[in-house]
């Protein structure tokens, strides 16, 4: 298992080497350039802004002297932001992230694969069609019409939660103080989590009916077990296996998720610093972000793995 | 003595999107305490679904009817929970393929421990106890280390023996064994084989053999009851059935029996023809097509199941006059 990991480890790092290249050159191709927005200025200004941020030299050399910040863990300034580096953007910004992003995928996983369960254990009966017909209107409705469509329920008509802020606020918030810190991210995380609810939850049920259909259950309700042991200790661990195997994509999706959401509810995220970004031209924040998204892909993807070997014991991390 | 299992015109069907198929049809069978009954017919001719079907375990399109009689209850009457208190315990199942048939991401000592912490409120202490006697009765070595393995860990012979464990920890009255052999190699089936016949020796609990392979049946089983298209055809003790066989078919099975002096792999498929289809059986005997000495009265009308003797039964017309 450690040799797995390190060897996963080994390959993690040119990942993000190709990764932080590509993203580079593509950001920098783009067409425009982070002063267009300031066109009335001296050029004799821009090109000494250009200066400072290295931008007068040939774009090689540029992403040399990239690299080596990267090396030393700095991703410079940002432009856009003129007073602060893109470190102490995603500083802000991360913790934000994760919050709605992991929540989402914790809530999305838990309920999915309960949905999911509960479906495949009543195949082809009322339980099961009712679920599955949820679950395709969740996958069929994006996020970006789910959100703004509860932020005017929620938010506008009934005013049960605050909109746009990360103060807390609305009714729910003065009834129940006790959640009131929780209440901005309420709706950014359902928005997040209701279209993953509903894959993880065809998913599970997908496989759980496979699962049952073995026969190693067969043989399980042979010997007179009651059907929540079947269900439970026979079934769901190779049921959960495909589920498992979701959740490294699904937290990339997560974050491209987060940009959607964040935008729309107008939250201090990543992904509201990446939209802002790369609409600026703000190479290093862009960048920064990149890397920080892909770390964060990459080292799901990896514990994903680790995670498999533990619930099939034929497959050996390792092999 | 009261038989320990009596089918009474058990009917299994499924339905499938192209009509319903008749797997097993009207039959009716006892089992004395502590006798060995083999089933005998081809692939496909109902023997797995016959008890399958008894022990509440068919496919969710399946459908038994007529009365599955345990020790005096009626299996089929029974809800979930009352069948688990008998299955596993009283009555247990041993399948064909133990490659499958046992979970994958169990380590095996639990898969064996959670029968007796279920019917017998062993300790699992006391459970694990137990399940190292039976498995040393099944010859299994190193059975410390072998309870904490998967089942990947193990030979196809090792499974099937663990199988065999899993169905004998809590001593069942009846064992029903699914070619516990089919999937075997040639000299683990003779070791398998082996077991059965300590077995039968050593417990009191009557065991029904399904398997294809009349062999199997000749050292061990004491009746024998021959199926074709999910109805006995013949029934009788052993001896018979191999000495004098009555019904055609269980004549042509004989007939194409491995002998010594022919080679393993020679061609034994000696019957003709195939069995009918399931989804539309024939009206008058489901093995008219492939019968040598078949004739109209065969082709329209179906020969019931008569007994012959006290201890034999057959379904055909020939036999009638007789
Ligand atoms: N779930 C199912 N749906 C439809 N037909 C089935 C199903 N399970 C078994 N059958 C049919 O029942 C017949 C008898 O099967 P089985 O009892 O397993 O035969 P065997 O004598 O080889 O054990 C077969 O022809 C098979 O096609
Ligand atoms: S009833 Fe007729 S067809 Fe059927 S086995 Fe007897 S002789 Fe053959
Ligand atoms: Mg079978």
């Amino acid at each position: 298992m450690l040799s797995f990991a390190l060897k996963r480890l080994a390959i993690a790092a040119p990942t993000l080497f190709i990764i932080v290249s590509l993203s580079f050159f593509l950001m920098h191709t783009a067409p425009g350039g982070p002063f267009d927005a300031e066109a009335n200025l001296e050029p004799q200004i821009i090109a000494n802004l250009k200066a400072a941020y290295d931008l007068d030299k040939p774009l090689f050399q540029q992403y040399l002297i990239y690299l080596g910040k990267v090396a030393q863990g700095e991703f410079g300034p940002s432009i856009r932001y003129q007073d602060r580096s893109v470190t102490q953007l995603i500083a802000t910004g991360l913790p934000v992230s994760l919050r709605i992003g992991l929540s989402a995928i914790f809530i999305a996983a838990m309920i999915g694969i309960s949905l999911g369960i509960t479906a495949a254990l009543n195949q082809n009966k009322t339980t099961d069609y009712v679920v599955m017909g949820v679950a395709m209107t969740g996958i069929a409705v994006p996020s970006f019409v789910l959100a703004p469509l509860m932020t005017l329920i929620f938010g506008v008509i009934l005013k049960l939660l605050p909109i746009a802020t990360l103060e807390p606020g609305g009714s729910l918030a003065r009834t129940f103080p006790a959640i009131a810190p929780l209440t901005p991210y309420i709706l950014p995380i359902i928005a997040l989590a209701i279209p993953q609810v509903a894959i993880i939850s065809r998913l599970t049920r997908g496989a759980m009916i496979e699962v049952l259909r073995q026969n190693y259950i067969r043989t399980a309700r042979a010997k007179g077990l009651a059907e929540r042991r079947v269900v439970w200790r026979h079934a769901l661990q190779a049921g959960l296996l495909p589920v498992v195997s979701y959740l490294g994509p699904a937290i990339a999706g997560i974050v491209t998720g987060a940009v959607v959401v964040e935008t729309i509810f107008q939250l201090p995220g990543m992904g509201r610093f990446f939209v802002q970004g790369a609409i600026n031209r703000d190479y290093p924040l862009v960048l920064g972000i990149v890397i920080i998204f892909a770390t964060a892909v990459i080292a799901m993807n990896l514990i994903v793995d680790l995670l498999y070997g533990v619930l099939d014991p034929k497959v050996k991390a390792g092999d | 003595m009261n038989p320990v299992l009596t089918l009474d015109h058990l009917n299994v069907s499924f339905a499938t999107n192209n009509g319903e198929v008749s797997a097993v049809s009207d039959l009716s069978l006892s089992i004395t305490p502590g006798e060995c009954v083999g089933i005998v017919g081809e692939s496909g001719s109902g023997k797995s679904q016959t008890f399958l079907g008894a022990m509440g375990l068919l496919a969710n399109n399946g459908t038994a009817t007529g009365r599955v009689v345990f020790q005096g209850q009626d299996l089929l009457t029974l809800d979930r929970a009352a069948l688990n208190k008998i299955r596993g315990d009283r009555m247990a199942m041993i399948f064909q393929d133990a490659g499958t048939s046992l979970t994958p991401h169990m380590r095996i000592g639990d898969q064996l421990i959670e029968v007796l912490t279920t019917h017998k409120g062993h300790s699992r202490q006391a459970a694990r106890q137990r399940v190292l006697e039976v498995m040393e009765s099944m010859r299994i070595p190193e059975i410390e280390k072998r309870l904490t393995q998967y089942p990947h860990e193990f030979s196809g012979g090792m499974r099937q023996r663990v199988m065999i464990a899993m169905a004998l920890v809590c001593e069942p009255d009846l064992l029903i064994a699914d070619e516990p052999t089919t999937a075997l190699d040639v000299t683990v089936q003779a070791q398998i084989l082996n077991l059965f016949r300590a077995l039968k020796r050593h417990t009191k609990s009557a065991i029904v053999l399904i398997t294809h392979d009349l062999g199997v049946v000749a050292g061990l089983c004491d009746r024998v009851a021959v199926m074709y298209a999910g109805r006995i055809v013949e029934e009788a003790p052993v001896a018979d059935i191999f000495a004098a066989p009555k019904h055609p078919y269980t004549q042509g099975l004989l007939k194409c029996m491995p002998r010594l002096d022919q080679l393993l792999d020679a061609e034994l498929d000696a019957i003709p023809g195939q069995p009918p289809n399931l989804q539309n059986l024939p009206n008058g005997c489901a093995f008219a097509e492939r019968c040598v000495n078949a004739n109209t009265r065969c082709h329209n009308e179906r020969p019931a199941l008569r007994e012959l003797s006290s201890a034999r039964r057959a379904a055909c017309h020939l036999l009638e006059a007789a």
